[in-house]
């Protein structure tokens, strides 16, 4: 079973995404933002992680350049999936190190096809 | 609510206007389909439209009814397999075969809203280099009205370009349009859209390498299933494919199509139907 980290700053988004992942039968874990998720990656690295952008503390996208500077911090799949939905931003993140990026709001749909354009479900 | 007469009236009008299968038990999805159009129209309720429809004898309400009954939701790259199948296997083919000619011509066959040719159209700005000087046309037809201009249009909203196209893709080939994303000039340029119904005389539209009719015959009668079939094998090279949608088959017409083996949903001319022409 692939594992899934889902970090986001909203309780609702996390249980949502949650329930859809583990339909796509994926393992799920969740951080409220950056820097639990990158505790959670030091302890073990996750297949994937769908990431939200603006959280508290530590946003997705400093996250994530910290992440991939991590010991085997380049194997996670990291999917994007926040409110910015402007062309400069998605391509900033991609920059940065983003396989995927999702628009809010999403669907199991959405999921599903983001998740099978990166390899992640056949 | 509708009457079980007005769904025997509208089932027979489907069937005589667009060759539409409509079952008994599809009411409530005629309604939901049908609603809008009443809503537009200015009846109070749909008995009232289709009744309308019947007194006057209006052909033109008559055919948009049908429309909004034929009208199909579709995402970019549905089914995925069918694409990788043109981009490797299919195109080199064809560009082999159409060496002399220069020109490859491939038909959309209810193209719905446009994604099924803008994702061909994509792949062929990715194998630009491959296809040299080549021209490749896309020809998208559908029988609702709506559809063509929406395609036409191009413009898309952020739901429909998350269904099958990778986060590349859309910033290669879109741009921002207010709340839509926009295919770019380009890729539109590829495709020229045209509302025609697929049981209805089709000379004007020529003869095409390849033709992609996926999920439509799959809502048809029987007997149309067949008319379209025999009319989409006369509007294919003997060297072209048809491609089908993920559970039809060209059964109804075995004399016309045999499938390649080992890709589903895909078929050539059967070899009677070339000697036949020959």
């Amino acid at each position: 079973m692939k594992t899934c980290l889902v970090v986001d700053d909203s309780r609702v988004i996390r249980k949502v995404a949650r329930r859809i992942l583990e339909d796509l039968q994926f393992e799920c874990d969740e951080a409220a933002d950056g820097a639990s998720a990158l505790d959670k990656c030091r302890l073990s690295m996750p297949d994937a992680i769908l990431l939200d952008w603006n959280m508290p503390v530590m946003n997705g996208l400093d996250f994530m350049q910290a992440l991939r500077r991590e010991p085997s911090g380049d194997q996670p799949v990291v999917v994007f999936c926040t409110t910015e939905n402007d062309m400069g931003r998605i391509t900033e993140a991609l920059r940065a190190g983003a396989d995927e990026y999702i628009m809010k709001p999403f669907d199991s749909e959405i999921i599903q096809s983001k998740f099978e354009e990166v390899g992640l479900i056949a | 609510m509708m009457t079980p007469e007005d769904m025997k009236y509208v089932a027979a009008e489907a069937h005589r206007i667009a060759g539409l299968a409509i079952r008994p038990n599809q009411a409530c999805l005629v309604e939901h389909r049908l609603a809008p159009l009443a809503r537009a129209e200015g009846f109070e309720s749909i008995s009232a439209m289709l009744g309308s429809i019947r007194r006057d004898a209006d052909p033109r309400l008559a055919k948009a009814a049908v429309e909004s009954l034929a009208c199909r939701e579709s995402w970019f790259f549905r089914d995925r397999k069918p694409f990788a199948n043109f981009r490797q296997d299919i195109l080199p083919v064809l560009a082999r075969a159409r060496g002399t000619e220069r020109k490859i011509r491939i038909w959309c066959a209810g193209a719905g809203n446009g994604q099924e040719a803008y994702s061909l159209a994509m792949i062929l700005e990715e194998e630009a280099e491959r296809l040299g000087d080549i021209s490749v046309e896309i020809v998208a037809t559908d029988f609702c009205a709506r559809a063509i201009d929406r395609g036409r249009a191009g413009a898309f909203s952020q739901f429909d370009v998350q269904r099958g196209l990778s986060i590349q893709r859309l910033i290669h080939h879109f741009e921002q349009s207010g709340k839509d994303w926009r295919i770019s000039a380009s890729i539109r340029r590829r495709v020229d859209f045209q509302q025609h119904n697929l049981i209805d005389a089709s000379a004007a539209l020529g003869m095409f390498d390849l033709i992609l009719c996926r999920n439509v015959i799959s809502a048809m009668t029987p007997d149309s299933r067949k008319t379209v079939l025999t009319r989409l094998g006369r509007h294919l090279a003997d060297d072209g494919y048809l491609i089908l949608g993920e559970g039809e088959t060209a059964a109804g017409a075995v004399d016309m199509f045999r499938s390649v083996r080992g890709k589903r949903g895909l078929y050539e001319k059967a070899a009677a139907d070339i000697a036949q022409a020959a």
